[in-house]
């Protein structure tokens, strides 16, 4: 316990104190301290961008969907996998699905567009059909869902191992017990999986939700056309445009407290929701 | 002794094997053009995608990678912080979660938000940056190891994990006269050997591919790890359309680039695909079987 | 819980132990060679081409000799670079100067006010050499002054041509297929009609004979008026645009070119060759490794760019087209406000202690044959290949034959860059032209310069800092939808009907603010001529 304090307190909360470069005019030469305090000043400009509905709407949309769907398919593959019988396999599958997770996000935007491209595979797939290519890329109405899919198909492996590590363990004995009772395979999983990894569960949500408005800047940046900025401009990149490349400190600050303000209420929410459903055990 | 599946379950366990058949080959298809993208030319790979000519192949990116003496100390500098890394994050994470997970645990939720707190606020890049310039840890590879090894998901994970552990188990033991610490070695660390592996995977995984913490501050190039070495190369500046002289610069290292892309992929996935199958026998069922006996 | 204690106790002491190690290790700072000579700390970035210490260019090295003051080097790869110098100059840590700064203006009037960063007016005063470009230049000297009258920084000039035979007139200079033209019998196109035409034959009658109907008469990367944009097809409709959208009137006022009439007219006559199938329907998605690619395979029957070399290659059967006329007769190659000055390349710290060796040092920089070099590259290396030889006689650098070797690695290897001024007036005298520039030029002179109708650009205005804040929040939002747009009209056609709300959403996103301080910027210049 007291390494793991005593290193938060030296590297988290000794520098806490910078928060308050949110509320000032961070100057280099006058340090944290000496700078000018001028409250809310970045807040507004930040809040008084004319799309800014728009834009922090697109930031909750994309997290919020990314959540719901990016939530559940680790714990069905994991699950899956726990059924596999042969270790060769077992093994061989999950290094496949591990490796996306290694590529970096700049060469899976590029594949994105590859792929996806009016020219490229699918859309030669679709024009079998359809006689139409679709402009995955273009269509403001697929960006979420290129990110979203795209993102899972990369961290889904990735993500199902703390599930399949809590699988393992299970007890067989007890999957053998269910059946001669007269369990099948999909009541046994509901019944002693599930259950099993429920805990794990729960918390990984919650941190998740609480990790809502941290989404990351480059992939959305990266798969920003002219066409599909309705959706795509969230609020990180926004921000990045605005002039954060100038070493605007003080900016940054007041957008990154925005943010962990809005995390810590849904977190709270969703550990609120979760303990009800969860037994009352959430994060606290 | 297994017992025979119903017809019902055999059904289910082919529908699951086919259904992670396809999910295999979805996920396969993009990781083989990656695989086969590192030995083409990159004119050809953007013109044709995947062809069969073997004139279009160059292991020229392979080539430019290994020759270079920065990449290879750097993929060798990377080896040991994700290493590293991974130990230390994995005792910090067990040691901090253990104790909150014991009910009885007097100071649970003072600690538990003290964790919590630091995960949505904190003083950002510059007060931190002076700390570690304090400590006198710039420039070193401490800066790397230490400050990151606190990380509250994990300290939660480990937690939720030891909460599983039946009671049982340690009721039995303290019976037999045992103190908390010899519970801790000999009873709890064996079957968390599943969490410890996870989290030192996960640890070792999330060190290797970055780059930030070494960017801030490390300066002397040598103790730079791969991601960071790749990204001079991979990462190109807005150059302004004026500064002509910089525009040839700019467009010889966009050709170089393009050529590692592939490989550099490849090669920052080895160490994963080399590591994880010793691992994974920590994960296989019934690990805990055995244990209430 | 006694073990608690323990283990506490084991850990504090290793945690203490860590730092002590850590505190040990790092005071091994490389002590320069600056013995009896001075000293300088210089900051600066430099491509990862480059050797790592800039003390091992040849310059530099001739430099020392020259001026007996070291430099002691921080560098840092660009891509980490912008990171690092901020948080030196934010922590405390500041070096004499930052050579190669990249500091934009809004940062220069920061680190001004804040004081990190000094006034340089009496520096200046100490450089002769600088002080001789000027007296033959006397319009950078407004340039260089910041809004409160001050100098700040040290610029970066390069003119290869002037005024409307500047180099950087026109950007995104068309390149037609002249192999395909010639194989179907057709004329260079003198008018967008015709240009409608050929670009259809392209497409229909196969000109690159292998019977499949892959061409793509018109490529190009959706863009601002970038270099690969098809943005100069628009002045054949009116003023056109540019890469900042700014256009200056004869009478010197401002206005922005896609809110004239003449920017629908033009986006009708593109939405006309998208309907007739004659754009490449990746121009919206592509980027600049997947436009070259296809242009290395003999598909593109009209494309842009700066220089086709890039694209094509310099053997390839590419001719520059030259502006053609609309439908009611308009010809107009729209000037592009690019010029080679960059204003923040140099800036001197608070905590330089020794500022007449550092305006000795930096006078050099200009010094003619000085600056060239920094440029471009050196001579007389017999380590490695050379940019020039140097004419004894004449006291002239001359290019040498570049012989195979890529032009961008021999440069990134070495030339320093860095603050410099290369005037018009030094070809044939200081050095001779490189030769992509001397061609291009030549191209610019003879068929486009006839054809350009402004006779005013948009100069290189210092903004004050809210001005700046305002201009950068607008531009967020104005320029991506007004490229979107664009876009959609290209592919819906729909400009005519959209147009009103489209100008009211402009004024909506801050057009009339951005016109207003443009305008400013333009008369204040104009004043201090």
């Amino acid at each position: 316990m007291a390494p793991a304090f005593i290193l938060t307190v030296i590297f988290k909360y000794i520098p806490m104190y910078g928060v308050i470069i949110a509320f000032k005019d961070f100057s280099y030469s006058k340090g944290i301290w000496g700078s000018d305090w001028v409250g809310f000043k970045y807040f507004e400009k930040f809040l008084n961008a004319p799309n800014f509905e728009a834009i922090f709407m697109n930031t909750l949309k994309l997290s919020l969907y990314g959540l719901a769907f990016g939530f559940p398919v680790p714990i069905i593959l994991a699950l899956m996998l726990n059924q596999l019988r042969r270790q060769g396999v077992k093994k061989n599958v999950q290094l496949m699905l591990y490796a996306p997770n290694f590529i970096s996000v700049v060469v899976i935007v590029g594949m994105v567009f590859i792929f996806l491209s009016p020219t490229g595979p699918i859309n030669k797939l679709i024009l079998l059909f359809t006689g139409h290519p679709v402009n995955f890329m273009s269509d403001p109405g697929y960006f979420r869902t290129v990110y979203i899919v795209s993102g899972i198909w990369q961290a889904a492996g990735w993500s199902s191992i703390i599930y399949v590590a809590a699988l393992a363990g299970v007890d067989p004995e007890l999957h053998n017990a269910a059946t001669i009772d007269g369990a099948n395979l999909l009541q046994r999983i509901r019944s002693i999986d599930l259950p099993t990894i429920k805990p794990v569960m729960a918390i990984v949500f919650i941190l998740s939700a609480g990790g809502i408005m941290a989404i990351g800047f480059e992939k959305a940046f990266l798969m920003q056309t002219a066409l599909n900025l309705p959706t795509s401009e969230i609020l990180p990149t926004y921000v990045y445009k605005v002039g954060l490349k100038s070493g605007d400190y003080s900016y940054s600050a007041a957008i990154g407290l925005f943010n962990s303000i809005i995390n810590v209420i849904l977190l709270i929410l969703v550990n609120f929701v979760v303990k009800k459903l969860n037994e009352g055990e959430g994060l606290y | 002794m297994n017992i025979k599946p119903t017809a019902m379950d055999r059904f289910i366990l082919a529908v699951n094997r086919l259904l992670l058949a396809c999910i295999v080959l979805v996920v396969l298809v993009p990781l083989i053009y990656v695989a086969v993208a590192s030995f083409m030319e990159p004119t050809a790979l953007l013109n044709k995608g995947i062809s069969f000519h073997l004139k279009d192949y160059s292991v020229e990116g392979y080539k430019l990678i290994l020759s270079n003496k920065a990449m290879v100390r750097g993929f060798l500098n990377a080896l040991f912080y994700s290493g590293a890394f991974a130990l230390i994050t994995v005792a910090v994470s067990v040691c901090a979660g253990f104790p909150l997970s014991i009910d009885s645990f007097a100071g649970r939720k003072f600690f538990m938000t003290a964790f919590v707190f630091t995960m949505f606020f904190g003083g950002g890049l510059i007060p931190t940056f002076l700390v570690i310039k304090q400590l006198g840890m710039l420039d070193t590879v401490w800066a790397i190891l230490i400050p990151g090894a606190v990380n509250v998901w994990n300290i939660i994970l480990a937690r939720t994990f030891f909460k599983g552990i039946p009671r049982e188990l340690s009721e039995a033991a303290k019976v037999d006269g045992a103190s908390e610490l010899t519970i801790f070695l000999n009873i709890v660390l064996p079957l968390s050997k599943p969490i410890m592996f996870v989290l030192a995977l996960y640890a070792f995984v999330g060190q290797w591919n970055s780059f930030f913490d070494a960017m801030i501050y490390l300066e002397n190039t040598k103790l730079y790890p791969l991601q960071l070495v790749l990204r001079s190369i991979l990462i190109q500046n807005q150059v302004s359309p004026e500064m002509l002289t910089d525009r040839a610069q700019a467009a010889e290292l966009k050709r170089l680039s393009e050529i590692i892309k592939y490989a550099s992929i490849v090669i920052s996935s080895l160490p994963l695909l080399i590591m994880y199958p010793f691992f994974q026998k920590y994960f296989e069922k019934g690990v805990m079987v055995g244990s209430l006996k | 819980m006694k073990k608690m204690k323990k283990t506490a106790v084991c850990f504090s002491g290793a945690a203490l132990l860590l730092a002590a190690a850590g505190c040990s290790g790092n005071d091994a700072g490389p002590d320069g060679s600056g013995d009896s000579a001075t000293t300088l700390k210089f900051m600066t970035q430099s491509s990862v081409l480059a050797p790592e210490n800039p003390n091992d260019k040849l310059i530099f090295k001739r430099l020392e000799e020259k001026t007996g003051i070291h430099i002691k080097w921080t560098n840092y790869t660009s891509d980490v670079f912008a990171e690092k110098r901020n948080l030196a100059l934010a922590t405390g840590d500041l070096p004499d100067a930052i050579f190669d700064a990249g500091l934009g203006d809004y940062e220069l009037l920061k680190l001004a006010k804040d004081g990190t960063i000094i006034p340089l007016d009496d520096l200046v005063k100490q450089m002769p050499n600088l002080n001789a470009v000027l007296e033959k230049a006397p319009q950078y000297k407004a340039m260089m002054t910041a809004p409160d009258g001050h100098i700040y920084s040290l610029p970066w000039i390069e003119e290869l041509g002037s005024g409307k035979e500047s180099i950087h007139s026109v950007n995104n200079i068309p390149w037609i297929n002249i192999a395909w033209l010639d194989k179907l019998g057709l004329q260079m196109p003198t008018t967008t009609e015709e240009l409608k035409q050929v670009l259809i034959a392209f497409k229909t009658k196969d000109p690159n004979g292998n019977g499949k109907a892959d061409e793509i008469p018109l490529s190009f990367i959706n863009s601002d008026g970038g270099n690969e944009d098809l943005g100069f097809l628009f002045g054949s409709f009116g003023g056109g645009i540019n890469w900042d959208y700014t256009l200056v009137s004869d009478e010197g006022k401002i206005s922005f070119g896609p809110a004239e009439e003449g920017f629908k007219k033009a986006v009708d006559y593109i939405h006309e060759l998208y309907a007739a199938g004659v754009i490449d329907n990746e121009f919206v998605t592509q980027d600049w490794n997947t436009y070259i690619a296809k242009g290395k395979e003999d598909v593109y029957g009209l494309y842009f760019t700066w220089d086709k070399a890039n694209v094509t290659g310099m053997d390839s059967k590419f001719e520059p087209m030259p502006a053609l006329a609309g439908p009611d007769g308009t010809k107009n190659v729209t000037r592009t406000n690019g010029m080679g000055f960059d204003r923040g390349r140099m800036v001197v710290t608070k905590a330089n202690k020794n500022l007449e060796a550092t305006a000795k040092w930096m006078d050099q920089l200009y010094d003619p044959l000085q600056s060239v070099q920094d440029n471009w590259g050196t001579y007389g290396d017999d380590k490695q290949q050379n940019i020039f030889e140097f004419d004894e006689a004449n006291k002239m650098l001359k290019h040498l034959p570049l012989n195979g070797a890529a032009p961008g690695e021999l440069r990134g290897k070495t030339s320093v860059g860095g603050p410099l001024a290369i005037l018009d007036s030094y070809y044939g005298t200081v050095t001779t032209k490189p030769d992509d520039a001397a061609w291009r030029l030549d191209i610019l002179k003879k068929i486009y310069v006839p054809d350009m109708k402004a006779k005013n650009i948009y100069p290189k205005v210092f903004y004050s800092m809210e001005d700046l804040d305002r201009l950068s929040a607008i531009e967020a939002d104005l320029k991506p939808y007004v490229l979107r747009m664009r876009t959609e009209w290209i592919q819906n056609g729909k400009a005519d009907q959209e147009w009103a709300s489209y100008l009211k959403e402009l004024d909506r996103l801050g057009l009339q603010d951005w016109l207003r301080i443009k305008q400013e910027g333009y008369d204040r210049n104009a004043a201090a001529g």
